[in-house]
């Protein structure tokens, strides 16, 4: 039987982020990731580091994020292919425009300033080829994208270098809570145990919660992108625009990745993802619209990764109700990524019974009541 | 067009026509897509265009096409060339692109005949300009009568190598050299498989001749290679290469690479289909029964996508899974269609026409079955001769693997040495098969120098997953595309 402080289910992002600062504040943590290597939702993500249009609760946490993006490589020992090249949301309509209006005043009253509200001028200016309706929108200059699996890696690894001991095909078929903490029993027939067990494993994590009574209200959802054949340079910020499924970003190669959170269809049992055309089909459709360049662009590759909704798109940063040395840090909705190298410190502050720097109220198991 | 059919193939070579000449026959309504202009596949290429002469050029083997490619004209079974498949999936729903639109039909089975490839091998000069594979001048020479203007020099190893020696000789191409990488331990290793394949001594002296008429003087022909580079600055210019431990070079305006052949597998990948590992050859396979059938009732795999057999082989492979599909749907043979189906929710098997049907398919099944029994007796020997050498893919660093992406063998040994294990993660990291091909030139290497760096073989590791769309089409032409109402969220 193998001993740990604290064992982490699940080498994501999260996991990986998580690890990294409680074995370096000296715990003995054991990180379990189900697959030969961290992948789903951290590695496929489109890597969008964005603060901007973020939930207001999320945002404090965002912005501190945002301060160590730059400052990775010291922090992990790579740069994970972050460009700061500002993010910008546009407003097609009148209604939008007001959205955004509101939403600047209320940041500013809480103290925030890097999203600022631009005219339709200055958009055309960001984004000359942009040829859909324009009203004005929202930019974020800090902002940018990032390398999702090469961000994955450098986490994982820097985790486990401060020591956090990692156990891949490690997958959790039965796990308890007694007067000596947790047993868990991998899929292999591995025997581990811990006083605490942080549970950041991602879309998985409601199924995890369940076995302790811990109902998450997450649905698990296959998210869609597309990326292009490589072309000439044509647009430097990463695009969303208000009230339709688009967002994206041309690569530093030219290649273009395109979102806009359409679905695939999902098979949880098997743990696969297959893409649904007739949504790629409508993706495409909203792309060339809005960016009649892009029409002869080839697509060379469709994918989805699997995350978990919740149902207030907020995720959960909590102990548990109901067991103690229980916490859950996952259902990060699909905008998880660039919130990751703040999340470790917060959630290792949670774990070790410490003050987080930020308030984490507003993603406690508290609000499903 | 007609978009609901009872069998849709993918592929126009041997088995793909074998089988909707079968299936058409049993009152089946069939469909083939294939994206090359005219039907045969690689081994048949183009053939309904070859004149006389070219067919007496390349032998028998390309001649047996004719009445094939006759056969199915004379079926009914629909065919649409130029057609590019670019998606499909286990409900039988298949997307192509034609003249630039996209269309999505249904198929109640679906046959991939999409047969094999050149296994690509990236080496030492690889991208320069003048190197090719054997099989590119084979099917230029087949669709456009182009011969590679020389002095060329062929390296490899397989009987395919042989036969473009063979070739180019006859069209009195100038020939500095047939550099052979067939390891010489083989010959012995491949002896225990020698007294079966003696029972198709057709096959054996066909090869032999081969290999007597390359030893010829002036065959320039050299046994016991190690190792080939391409050399040249904008061009190639010559080649090098080792014997033993001594490194020769000779000139070459082209130089012509065969290392094997193996499977298409992007398709049964792509469905998820099992696949298995063949040590002898090194390549993957889709798993399927002996009619064909995969794991998926409504998927059959024939020809040399199931593995490689050769041509003949992959013709009956086609026939048999005819039979089977049509087993499944209810036809039979000489019935037409509603009299098929008819006679099959008739009765659940014990009537007395269906059940004599049931009988005769049967024996017919057998027939074949020992057929092509006996046409698969020289391969265990022919796959171990020509079993690829050891440390094929033990490039230098500096080797380029990945030619969409510019990614070499140090950058995937680098991720390596960071941890990564796995084909899929060695992708996302280093963007080795990220570009246009998907994977299909430089998966395999990479599986490879992984397996070599760890000590281990890609049958122990994920193979690179295939995403769709399995060929690019464009962002207006997939927002036109013209799909059949069925999806749902």
């Amino acid at each position: 039987m193998k001993h740990a402080n604290v064992i982490i289910i699940g080498a994501g992002l999260m996991g990986s982020s998580t690890a990294l600062c409680l074995a370096r504040a000296g715990k003995r943590v054991f990180l379990l990731e189900k697959e030969s290597h961290p992948c789903h939702a951290s590695a496929v993500n489109a890597g969008g580091v964005r603060q901007l249009n973020r939930a207001l609760e999320e945002v404090p946490i965002s912005v501190a994020a945002m301060a160590l993006w730059p400052r990775l490589n010291s922090m992990v020992g790579s740069d994970c292919g972050f460009h700061p090249v500002g993010q910008v949301r546009i407003a097609p309509d009148d209604m939008g425009l007001s959205l955004f209006e509101t939403r600047i005043k209320k940041l500013q009253a809480l103290g925030f300033n890097h999203e600022e509200l631009v005219t339709s001028a200055e958009i055309k200016k960001l984004i000359p080829t942009y040829c859909g309706s324009n009203k004005g929108g929202i930019v974020s200059r800090q902002d940018g994208h990032a390398m999702p699996a090469k961000t994955l890696r450098a986490f994982f690894n820097a985790a486990c270098l401060a020591g956090a001991k990692p156990f891949t095909r490690c997958r959790v078929m039965d796990i308890s809570h007694g007067a000596n903490g947790f047993t868990i029993c991998a899929e292999d027939g591995r025997i581990f145990h811990s006083e605490v067990v942080v549970n950041c494993a991602g879309a998985w994590g409601k199924q995890l919660a369940a076995r302790f009574n811990d109902p998450l209200p997450m649905t698990p959802t296959a998210l869609s992108m597309m990326v292009t054949a490589r072309m000439p340079r044509f647009i430097t910020p990463v695009v969303g625009v208000h009230g339709r499924k688009l967002s994206f970003k041309q690569m530093d190669n030219g290649t273009v990745v395109i979102g806009g959170a359409h679905r695939a269809f999902l098979d949880m049992e098997k743990e696969k993802t297959t893409i649904d055309f007739s949504e790629m089909k409508k993706s495409a459709h909203t792309v060339v619209k809005h960016f009649p360049l892009m029409k002869q662009a080839k697509i060379v590759r469709c994918w989805a990764g699997i995350e978990g909704m919740m149902r207030d798109g907020l995720p959960v940063i909590d102990a548990s109700p109901t067991v103690s040395g229980l916490f859950h840090v996952c259902g990060f909705s699909a905008h998880g990524f660039q919130l990751s190298p703040m999340i470790g410190r917060l959630a290792a502050s949670l774990v070790m019974g410490k003050q987080p720097e930020l308030s984490l109220d507003a993603f406690s198991m508290k609000r499903f009541q | 067009m007609e978009k609901f059919r009872d069998i849709i193939i993918i592929g126009a070579g041997p088995a793909g026509l074998s089988a909707a000449v079968t299936a058409s026959a049993h009152g089946l309504d069939v469909i083939v897509l294939d994206d090359q202009p005219s039907v045969g596949g690689q081994i048949y290429r183009n053939i309904e265009n070859a004149g006389k002469e070219k067919i007496k050029l390349l032998g028998p083997d390309y001649g047996r096409g004719t009445s094939l490619v006759e056969q199915f004209k004379k079926s009914r079974a629909h065919y649409l060339g130029n057609a590019i498949v670019w998606q499909i999936n286990a409900q039988g729903n298949v997307c192509f692109s034609k003249n630039g639109k996209s269309t999505e039909i249904n198929g109640r089975h679906i046959l991939l005949a999409t047969g094999a490839m050149e296994r690509p091998v990236p080496f030492s000069g690889w991208t320069l300009p003048g190197v090719m594979g054997a099989g590119a001048v084979d099917a230029n020479f087949k669709s456009s009568s182009t011969i590679p203007q020389g002095p060329v020099v062929l390296a490899g190893s397989g009987p395919l190598l042989l036969l473009t020696a063979a070739h180019l000789a006859t069209l009195n191409v100038k020939i500095n050299a047939v550099l052979d990488t067939t390891p010489l331990g083989n010959y012995r290793t491949a002896l225990p498989f020698l007294p079966r394949a003696l029972t198709r001594p057709d096959y054996l002296l066909k090869g032999l001749g081969m290999l007597l008429n390359l030893q010829k003087p002036g065959g320039n022909y050299v046994r016991g290679v190690t190792e080939y580079k391409a050399h040249g600055s904008d061009t190639l210019d010559h080649v090098s290469f080792k014997t033993r431990h001594k490194t020769h070079h000779v000139d070459a305006g082209v130089l012509l690479v065969h290392e094997g052949i193996v499977p298409r597998c992007d398709f049964t990948r792509q469905l998820d289909i099992k696949h298995l590992w063949d040590p002898v050859q090194r390549y993957w396979y889709p798993e399927t029964n002996a009619l064909g059938n995969t794991a998926l009732k409504t998927v059959h795999v024939a020809g040399d996508g199931a593995f490689v057999h050769g041509g003949v082989s992959a013709q009956l492979k086609g026939t048999l899974a005819a039979i089977d599909m049509a087993g499944t749907l209810g036809a039979l043979p000489g019935n037409n269609r509603s009299k098929a189906l008819e006679n099959f929710q008739n009765d659940q098997g014990v009537k007395q026409s269906s059940k004599s049907g049931a009988l005769i398919r049967n024996q017919h099944v057998n027939r074949l079955k020992k057929q092509l029994n006996g046409e698969l007796a020289p391969r265990p020997f022919v796959d171990a001769l020509y079993r690829p050498r050891p440390h094929l893919y033990n490039m230098d660093d500096d080797t380029l693997i990945c030619r969409c992406e510019s990614v070499t063998a140090k950058d995937i040994r680098q991720a390596i040495s960071q941890g990564c294990r796995e084909p899929n993660e060695i992708k996302t990291l280093t963007r080795c098969g990220m570009g246009p091909c998907q994977g299909r030139m430089c998966g395999m290497a990479l599986t490879e120098i992984i397996a070599e760096s760890i000590n281990s073989t890609p049958c122990d590791l994920k193979a690179l997953s295939i995403r769709p769309p399995v060929r690019s089409i464009s962002l207006s032409e997939l927002a036109k595309t013209d799909l059949l109402e069925h999806h749902t969220q």
